[in-house]
């Protein structure tokens, strides 16, 4: 790893140790550091509780976006904007309204993964009938993306009416009821996925240069990138059963990845996992921040993620990033 | 590579092949020696493409079979197949931020072991040479997706030529070349085939094809309609019905036989 890219990759470590820390410091509860010493009392424990998830989520969330941006080679190409969580989230939705009672998780994360891919299989359809360009494969995605919403909107109310458990909130993801046993599944589900991905960062890099390049490379295309697919949708599936749809995540921290380690896959992959963690503990801290000021008990970590997000996205169209320019 | 490493070079005997259902390559026999420059020569779409990928085993033929180094292409793994067998297709290479050193060194991916996914010192070493050798060493820290395409083409020609195959095929090097950077992409090439390396290069330019290959095969229709050396491959006859185009073949002084076009026929 060249000087570059191990400077960088520690800073976004030492960044998601700070945020972490900020994390589990504060909230509407008043300043309540776990003592250096000796058992943390319970909203400490909540508090450790959620920074681990949001962690968890964000790394998920980076992992699944930079995956998807290297097996198209298409800096736009986010998994909330293609559909993935979208379809992860109706796939979810309709499994419990199904049985009438929140799945296990092992089924519920099942059952997720098979709607995201479902999503984006059918994304990536739309866009081959159009030429797969660049922009074409955003189009595709907004149209999936949306239909997918509403029908996960309409899916989730009637969760919440028929079942009473959490709906229509996890349109907006939310670390506020996270548990100790949502901590487990971000943290265990990023790490093992992460780890995963690594054998793959080779061939994604072929792959990023075109199927040609890849193929008289000796890595087979479609193979790499129903791999890199199928480690998205996981990642996909393991964030939206623990918070939700928080968007946009999968945009942000693959970029600044690769400003921060350079454009090598093997690098800007693994730092995208960690400062997507970065970006959504950010998120949810300022999000709790906020809404005492704004006289509300709660504010999804998703508010903030989607206003950076779109504000971010603009910014990559006005660049020209839609016409293929890598970032 | 030394021409005893790949006995008898690259052979295609009575090759067909296409896409779906839609034959391009009718019957294709020809053989690219080691330590030779041959190119395939014809117009736009005469199947020059598509001859590439079935040589190098990117396509599957419908009939006929390609030996690299006298194994059988479609009988081996993809990894051992892209250390027989460069190819170096003629698209720009894409990238999503990756330096164009890096992008060149992962010309030697098929090299490596299983699970390493990055290029170490001694393959961005070999990539700096390679691009060294076409005057592009100024291109290594740029990112892929900035260059022109004169610039990629140059470094996809240096992504092929680091993996030091005994087998290199390029498709169109010289499409977006100044005469300069045609001029290096065949000092290239030939400095390649000096090493041993079979190299086979498709272009629509007969002219630099007559000036640098060893063997020409002419290519028209999907089917080889001249065979041999440029002066017996390329005769004025074989090149107006094939290009549309009336050349001559003229002594140049101190370079030989130079071919030039006149006039559309």
């Amino acid at each position: 790893m060249s000087a570059r890219g191990l400077h960088g990759f520690l800073f976004s470590v030492l960044l998601v140790a700070v945020l972490f820390a900020v994390s589990v410091s504060v909230g509407p509860a008043g300043l309540r550091a776990p003592p250096p010493i000796g058992p943390l009392d319970l909203i400490a424990w909540l508090r450790v509780y959620r920074s681990l998830a949001a962690a968890g989520v964000g790394a998920l969330l980076g992992l699944a976006g930079a995956l998807i941006q290297y097996s198209v080679s298409n800096p736009l190409a986010a998994p909330s904007i293609l559909g993935l969580p979208q379809g992860a989230l109706v796939a979810a939705a309709a499994l419990t309204l199904a049985l009438g009672t929140p799945p296990p998780p092992g089924l519920g994360l099942l059952v997720a993964s098979l709607g995201a891919l479902a999503a984006y299989w059918v994304t990536m359809a739309i866009a081959y009938r159009g030429g797969l360009s660049g922009a074409g494969l955003v189009v595709a995605g907004i149209a999936v993306s949306s239909a997918l919403t509403g029908l996960a909107g309409l899916l989730l109310i009637l969760v919440e009416s028929r079942i009473g458990i959490l709906g229509a909130e996890l349109l907006l993801g939310t670390f506020a009821y996270a548990t100790r046993g949502d901590a487990v599944v971000a943290a265990v589900s990023s790490v093992v996925l992460v780890a995963a991905s690594l054998p793959l960062l080779g061939r994604l890099d072929l792959l990023s240069y075109g199927d040609e390049v890849a193929a008289a490379a000796g890595v087979s295309p479609p193979l790499a990138r129903l791999a890199a697919t199928l480690l998205a949708a996981a990642a996909t599936a393991a964030a939206i059963y623990v918070a939700g749809l928080v968007g946009f995540v999968g945009l942000i921290a693959p970029a600044a990845a690769r400003g921060l380690v350079g454009g090598h896959p093997a690098r800007s992959v693994p730092a995208s996992a960690v400062l997507g963690a970065a970006v959504t503990l950010a998120a949810d801290t300022a999000a709790r921040l906020a809404a005492p000021l704004l006289s509300l008990g709660e504010l999804p970590a998703g508010t903030a993620t989607s206003l950076v997000g779109g504000i971010f996205l603009a910014y990559l169209a006005a660049r020209g990033a839609a016409g293929g320019e890598p970032l | 590579m030394g021409a005893d490493g790949c006995p008898g070079g690259l052979v295609a005997r009575g090759v067909t092949g296409g896409y779906r259902g839609r034959v391009v390559v009718r019957s294709v026999s020809m053989r690219a020696e080691p330590g030779r420059v041959t190119a395939v020569v014809g117009p736009n779409g005469s199947g020059k493409t598509t001859l590439l990928r079935l040589l190098a085993g990117l396509l599957e033929p419908l009939e006929g079979v390609v030996e690299a180094c006298g194994r059988r292409l479609s009988g081996l793994g993809p990894r051992d197949r892209a250390r027989l067998v460069a190819y170096v297709p003629a698209s720009a290479p894409r990238g999503l931020g990756q330096l164009v050193e890096e992008y060149v060194a992962a010309g030697r991916y098929p090299l490596w072991g299983g699970l390493r996914s990055t290029p170490l010192g001694a393959d961005i070493e070999a990539a700096r040479r390679a691009l060294a050798g076409l005057e592009a060493l100024g291109l290594a820290a740029r990112r892929v997706g900035e260059l022109s395409s004169g610039e990629a083409q140059r470094a996809s020609l240096a992504h092929g030529l680091v993996r030091g195959a005994p087998v290199l095929l390029v498709d169109e090097p010289t499409s977006f070349q100044d005469i300069r950077g045609r001029l290096l992409v065949y000092r290239a090439l030939r400095g390649e085939a000096g090493r041993g390396t079979a190299v086979v290069v498709a272009t629509h330019d007969f002219v630099l094809a007559g000036l640098y290959a060893d063997r020409v095969v002419v290519m028209s229709g999907g089917r080889v309609v001249a065979d041999g050396a440029p002066g017996e491959a390329l005769t004025p006859r074989v090149v107006g019905e094939v290009f549309g185009v009336r050349v001559e073949w003229v002594e140049a002084p101190g370079l030989g036989r130079l071919l030039v076009p006149v006039e559309p026929l």
